[in-house]
């Protein structure tokens, strides 16, 4: 992992437990997509708390195996996309 | 054989019966809206790289999800080995023919995998059809079990013993343990019943096993049986499957009463609390005993 993330990270709103799981996911990330969260990341740290909240909210579509959910967080990407 | 291939569908995440399918589905209708607001907005690289980030979010989570999956209840299981079934429902034959060669094979690979004879492992596998067919009629779904159909289904599916107590169950109307006159001679009629003695004379060959005569069939010998079953589990031929499935567009299906526990005297449960299959009262092995 990337010093500049580690960094956006550690300076984000998410408590200290969210902190070190984010890590330990992103610990599991291959160079490209290293690569696309630090460019996110860096120019716009705002992101890295969506990001984990938008892998939470995944997470919990299949644990629950909530079908329905996933149609939410799809149209919330495609906002964030589009914005 | 040549049987229609089942229209490869994308099932929505509601309809997907595993962790598996549903990360599947799931990940496919959100490389589906990537591509939409590429077609749309163009791929620039701020798009590209929110693209891969959410998408390895996905991937992280539908791997720790199914990390996290616990195993399956009785009930999940129940209800997969009916979801397994309920293509049935549209009465579809390829499908019905499928999942009857599909257990032949899955009874043949485990027999080869957990030590050739392992009769437990015949005993399992036999429940486990027999389960799969009561739910699959519990569920109203119509297995034919008195139409011609049912000779390939329960010939494929039962053991001699199992398929007897099948088409008695069927037959007893009135539920009340015993078949009647006009029952049994119903019973007598039923297509299956020539497949149901033959495989009676296969419980003769058994008894012809025990050579020391003392009444009892060694281990050995009874594994012996078992396969001899196992290796019936074979793929239709073409011209056999042929046959079969216009006898199934044919057959006029036997309403059988879904089969429910009843504290009333003379029902009989055929599955423990556990969905395990229980011996019937009642029911011989003599051929001649019907």
């Amino acid at each position: 992992m990337t010093e500049q993330i580690k960094k956006v990270i550690a300076e984000s709103s998410l408590t200290q437990e969210e902190k070190d799981e984010f890590n330990k996911i992103i610990a599991k990330a291959n160079t490209a997509q290293l690569q696309a969260l630090e460019s996110l990341f860096s120019e716009n740290p705002e992101f890295a708390p969506t990001f984990y909240k938008n892998y939470k909210d995944k997470l919990a579509t299949f644990t629950e195996k909530d079908g329905t959910q996933w149609d939410k967080i799809i149209d919330e990407e495609k906002g964030l996309m589009s914005s | 054989m040549n049987f229609e291939t089942p229209k490869q569908t994308i099932p929505s995440p509601e309809s997907a019966e595993n962790q598996s399918e549903l990360a599947e589905v799931a990940i496919y209708k959100e490389q589906k809206m990537f591509q939409g607001v590429f077609e749309k907005l163009g791929k620039s690289k701020k798009l590209r790289n929110l693209a891969i980030a959410l998408s390895f979010a996905s991937l992280m989570a539908s791997a720790q999800g199914c990390e996290s999956k616990k195993p399956m209840t009785q009930t999940e299981q129940q209800q997969k080995d009916y979801d397994r079934w309920s293509p049935m429902k549209k009465n579809n034959f390829n499908y019905a023919l499928q999942a009857i060669q599909g257990l032949g094979n899955q009874m043949k690979k485990e027999i080869k995998e957990k030590g050739g004879t392992n009769r437990t492992i015949a005993r399992d596998i036999v429940g486990m059809r027999i389960n799969q067919l009561a739910l699959a009629q519990k569920q109203g779904i119509d297995i034919r079990s008195g139409g011609k159909g049912s000779v390939g289904i329960a010939d494929r599916f039962m053991t001699s013993k199992d398929m007897k107590t099948y088409l008695t169950i069927a037959t007893d109307k009135n539920k009340d343990g015993s078949l009647s006159q006009k029952e049994k001679e119903k019973f007598e009629k039923n297509p299956a019943i020539p497949i149901l003695r033959q495989k009676m004379q296969v419980i003769d060959t058994f008894g012809s096993l025990d050579k020391d005569n003392d009444g009892k069939i060694s281990q050995r010998e009874e594994a012996n049986y078992l396969q001899k079953i196992a290796k019936g589990l074979r793929p239709l031929s073409e011209e056999e499957a042929e046959e079969m499935k216009k006898e199934w567009n044919k057959a006029e299906p036997l309403k059988a009463e879904p089969f429910k526990k009843s504290s009333r005297k003379g029902n009989r449960k055929i599955f423990d609390e556990h969905g395990k299959p229980l011996p019937v009262q009642g029911v011989s092995s003599n051929p001649n005993d019907f």
